[in-house]
């Protein structure tokens, strides 16, 4: 089991309606899209959202890609970067 | 000046622009006044977040000032891009800015160009640039300049907005992540809808940029390099996180690279 403490930022946090989750995933090796998926599961408005936002990704901090691991206590951010001007 | 800039500092103030300049030569010096005005600063895009870069960096006195748009003023522009004033429905964006920033200061070689961003006009266009600065409304065309910066080896000061939120960062090329480093899955098409935004937000961000321009060229304080500011309008947030290169990075990846 891995649990992960999920940050939610702009309009991804509106399309789930919190800033802040914490999820239990099972399996052995958890993956950062496996946490989307997740959440995409739960919140079909966060998948709306995802279609014409492009999502920066963080563990702990650091910008990662969908394959990466997740480990146990980590940290996920989803953050839309904006492209207006 | 950030090691990276490299203009030539040959000019002296004159008494007019040592008392214009006063209040910023008392954090910087006459020095770094010297180094603003021998920089050469291109603006792409003149909308939002354009208009307040390029009206900062003009008070500030930077010497040279280009202002690339190909667009013409609409009216429902009016709310944010704060250079194009109702006369102005119509006229190139280049011009009605350029028309104000040369009143704003004289002192400043105000340039503007009505060309289209791509990949064969964007090395004419940043080639003279000490640093470009990040005024476009798109993932696609911010993607062929930060393509461009990268092979050139220009800062690029990049932000974006949307509705009452934005995002800055101080890219320079082979030392810090570049765009694509940090959005890997932005489209690469140049592509612009529209989108919600209020005034305030690019004049916020733009600020921003313009202030991180003057430190890159003066040399004064720490730029955000390596870091990305996310602003939330809705709460008054900022939040600032370390984003790092990623060594398969199609722009600027180098596969031995350490990462
Ligand atoms: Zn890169």
């Amino acid at each position: 089991m891995v649990k992960v403490k999920v940050k939610l930022f702009a309009v991804f946090a509106d399309a789930v309606g919190t800033k802040e989750l914490v999820i239990d995933l099972s399996g052995e090796k958890v993956k950062v899209k496996d946490v989307l998926e997740y959440i995409r599961s739960k919140y079909p408005k966060f998948r709306e959202v995802e279609e014409n936002v492009p999502i920066l990704m963080l563990v702990n901090g650091i910008n990662v890609l969908p394959d990466d691991e997740v480990k146990d206590r980590d940290e996920v951010s989803f953050l839309p970067p904006v492209s207006g001007g | 000046m950030h090691p990276e800039i490299s203009s030539v500092n040959a000019s002296t103030l004159s008494k007019e622009e040592k008392i214009r300049y006063s209040r910023q030569i008392m954090i910087f010096g006459e020095e770094g006044q010297k180094k603003l005005k021998s920089a050469r600063v291109v603006v792409v895009g003149v909308g939002g977040l354009g208009s307040a870069s390029s009206t900062y960096l003009t008070a500030a006195g930077v010497g040279r000032l280009i202002l690339v748009d190909k667009d013409v003023v609409e009216l429902d522009n009016l709310n944010r891009q704060v250079l194009h004033w109702t006369r102005d429905i119509g006229k190139l964006k280049v011009r009605s800015a350029a028309e104000k920033l040369r009143e704003l200061n004289p002192e400043v070689d105000v340039e503007g160009l009505a060309v289209e961003v791509n990949e064969e006009s964007v090395y004419d266009i940043i080639k003279e640039a000490d640093v470009v600065v990040d005024g476009l409304d798109n993932w696609g065309t911010r993607m062929i300049i930060n393509k461009a910066c990268v092979e050139l080896g220009k800062p690029f000061v990049h932000a974006g907005v949307h509705g009452m939120y934005g995002q800055l960062t101080v890219i320079i090329p082979h030392e810090s992540p570049c765009l694509q480093c940090i959005v890997p899955s932005a489209g690469t098409k140049p592509k612009s809808g529209t989108f919600p935004v209020l005034g305030t937000t690019p004049a916020i961000l733009a600020t921003l940029q313009a202030q991180e321009v003057i430190k890159l060229i003066t040399g004064h304080g720490r730029p955000l390099i390596g870091k990305l500011l996310i602003f939330d309008g809705t709460t008054t947030t900022f939040t600032t996180i370390e984003v790092s290169r990623r060594k398969n990075c199609p722009a600027c990846g180098n596969p031995a690279m350490q990462q």
